[in-house]
């Protein structure tokens, strides 16, 4: 038997009191923990998700941040239309970017379209060179170490630059000669372009494939095979509709990247724009390929000055602007950094607040503990001893308030990560444990320590012969 | 054992000065089991808190096991008093949270630490007294006559030179406290133990080597 286990003791007899004010601890702790970990992972994903996207390519309309976050992150609304020709001038322009006399080379030009999603993911029309092009490790100058998105299952999907060129001149002469709004309205008749169904079977096109990130498969428990039928806008909306014609089938699963790709469903953007009410043309005086409007552009120049000279280079620009990823990114994080500094003073005031209140049921405790005390001090137990037995019961407190907090953090990011990575597209990981939590839990263990200083006193200087009982 | 000379201890009420304990002199020699008697208010459990180091005398001398009681820091006192004194109180005071072995052990704790070797001497000083199949009963299981008994073995439980006692056997029937006062007798004529017993009960103080009259050891006034 030691003193600590007198500590123990008189914890569990109080053991309403203690649990409450381990619940404050634990609360203050969680807080805290689930704040860091919560900027830790923003910032780390923020900054690692943004790596192969040197410069984004969007619409005039939104800032360059918007453009960041709904091409990189699918957060907020797509702002308008890039149009075509922009895009077939930094893919097939050899450098040569109208705005600017620099010579901008490109390691890629990515298209993406967006706006539909399946289940709570998002859908990228895109081409093949998402996947055989497009980098989110390595080194730009050595391809060996070029981190592409690697499949788990399956295979790509077969849709390159050239396709994609011819698409937008056929869309393009389609809709001067009025046929693509035959075709809109016939949609349901006429299956030479997407899918159709006959009973419970789905017949997709040979376009109608879709590749899709890990979350997305681990969420929805999705396979090889599996249909997908997009849906315009969010699923949420009250006006949002399926596109049953324009079905996807699962024809590959990338593999984990940590990144908010694993989030997404990539198809092909032919079948992107030919989905029914993707109206890709909007000039009403141009009807030509060059006005196909896109959402995105992803761009990677050979050196750094190139997404920044291609940033330049828009600038003057009426038809697009272009943001330079990373720039963006330090910027958001520098605007959550600021944002979160509040909520950091709040929970360090929360911890400070629990561990007050450690130190007020302690020191009320101390009143009826008097004769317990005395009790101890007659049978020899000295002030410091007394001293410590109470130290040692708001530091027990506030351990096991921390360590209940911790776990509380992990628990609470474990049911709270789909909410979050839908809210922020920041993808959590409930396992990921930090050497600052074990900081906290000394920091907040020692908190605690300190709280039982101020009722252990008043417990030693506890009276004996006056608390021991009558005098005869 | 115990040499007292000129002790007084007195307390202040306003202006008033009140004289809780007036002794001129008393010997106890080691081995020896003297019962304390006399009159409510004349001082006895303050002269048992003197002696034990709880409360420190006005003035005059208080010698315990050759030890200057009175002149020791606190600090010091508690330690003397855990290691050399056990103290069997009139309520007992065990302390409800813990169960009857690990009372008796309390006094161990605060004296150094109670190791595998100290638990045992608990478990036969339990087994002594007839509690062997109570040690793990808290207090609030066990009748008064079970809680006395294992007050005294908390009392034992450091082989103590020196056993104070005051008024220990309570409100029992005169029956199980003759027990109990038996049991306490026993053992500390085979440890050689000094016991000091304040007592009300003519026939418990029979029991002892020697009967004190407080009243007779007051400075005359």
């Amino acid at each position: 038997m030691k003193l600590v286990s007198i500590s123990l003791r008189n914890l569990r007899v109080r053991a309403l009191s203690s649990a409450l004010t381990t619940v404050s601890i634990a609360i203050g702790t969680l807080l805290l923990s689930a704040l860091w970990l919560l900027l830790d992972e923003t910032e780390a994903q923020y900054q690692y998700g943004a790596q192969g996207y040197g410069a984004i390519v969007g619409p005039k309309e939104g800032s360059p941040m918007d453009l960041v976050l709904n091409t990189v992150y699918s957060l907020g609304l797509s702002q308008g239309h890039v149009p075509f020709r922009v895009y077939r001038e930094l893919h097939d322009g050899e450098g040569q970017i109208e705005g600017t006399s620099r010579r901008i080379n490109m390691m890629y030009v990515i298209p993406q379209a967006r706006g539909d999603t399946y289940k709570q993911f998002h859908i990228v029309g895109t081409t093949d060179e998402m996947f055989s092009q497009f980098f989110y490790k390595g080194e730009s100058r050595d391809p060996s170490t070029h981190q592409h998105l690697d499949l788990r299952e399956g295979r790509y999907f077969t849709f390159g630059h050239e396709q994609f060129v011819e698409f937008a001149d056929e869309y393009a002469r389609k809709r001067a000669s009025g046929e693509a709004e035959d075709e809109d309205h016939d949609h349901d008749h006429d299956h030479s372009h997407g899918s159709h169904s006959h009973g419970d079977t789905i017949h997709f096109g040979p376009e109608n494939e879709a590749v899709i990130g890990y979350q997305v498969a681990h969420d929805l428990g999705l396979r090889i095979g599996d249909p997908i039928t997009p849906t315009h806008g969010s699923a949420d909306d009250p006006g949002a509709h399926v596109h049953m014609e324009s079905a996807c089938q699962v024809v590959g699963i990338l593999e984990r990247t940590g990144m908010p790709v694993d989030r997404m469903i990539y198809i092909p953007i032919s079948t992107f724009l030919s989905m029914e009410g993707h109206d890709a043309i909007r000039d009403t005086e141009s009807q030509t390929a060059d006005s196909v409007g896109l959402s995105a552009i992803i761009c990677r120049g050979r050196r750094y000055n190139d997404n920044q000279n291609l940033r330049w280079a828009f600038q003057g620009r009426r038809d697009a602007q272009a943001a330079v990823a990373h720039w963006e990114v330090t910027r958001i994080l520098e605007i959550v950094g600021n944002a979160t500094r509040v909520l950091d003073v709040t929970s360090w005031l929360v911890l400070v607040v629990a561990a007050v209140s450690v130190l007020v049921a302690l020191y009320n405790t101390m009143n009826e503990r008097r004769r317990e005390i005395a009790i101890m001090r007659s049978l020899g137990a000295r002030r410091s001893q007394i001293l410590t037995i109470v130290v040692a019961e708001a530091t027990l407190i506030a351990f096991g308030g921390a360590l209940l907090g911790i776990v509380g953090c992990h628990l609470s990011v474990f049911g709270l990560a789909g909410w979050v990575a839908d809210t922020t597209g920041v993808l959590l990981d409930w396992t990921a444990f930090s050497m600052r939590e074990v900081w906290l839990i000394l920091f907040v263990t020692a908190l605690g320590g300190i709280a039982g200083v101020l009722p252990a006193i008043k417990g030693a200087r506890t009276e004996v012969a006056a608390n021991l009982g009558p005098i005869s | 054992m115990i040499r007292i000379r000129n002790l007084k201890k007195v307390y202040r009420r306003g202006d008033e000065e009140v004289v809780a304990c007036d002794v001129t002199a008393l010997d106890v020699e080691r081995g020896e089991h003297v019962a304390i008697v006399g009159k409510s208010g004349l001082g006895k459990t303050t002269l048992l808190n003197i002696v034990s180091g709880i409360v420190r005398p006005t003035s005059g001398e208080v010698r315990v096991a050759d030890v200057d009681v009175g002149s020791l820091g606190e600090a010091k006192r508690d330690r003397f008093r855990g290691e050399h004194i056990g103290i069997v109180f009139q309520t007992f005071n065990l302390l409800v949270p813990f169960t009857a072995l690990e009372n008796v052990l309390l006094g161990a704790v605060f004296a150094g630490g109670a190791d595998a070797t100290v638990r045992d001497r608990a478990v036969r000083l339990l087994g002594r007294v007839g509690l062997g199949d109570r040690i793990d009963h808290y207090p609030n299981q066990m009748s008064v006559g079970q809680v006395q008994r294992v007050a005294l073995c908390r009392a034992l439980i450091n082989g103590p030179d020196l056993i104070l006692a005051d008024e220990p056997l309570g409100n029992q029937d005169r029956e199980t406290g003759a027990e109990a006062l038996r049991v306490l007798r026993e053992i500390a004529e085979e440890e050689k133990r000094t016991v000091v017993m304040v007592t009300h009960d003519p026939a418990s103080a029979e029991l002892m080597h020697r009967t004190i009259d407080l009243s007779e050891l007051r400075t005359a006034s």
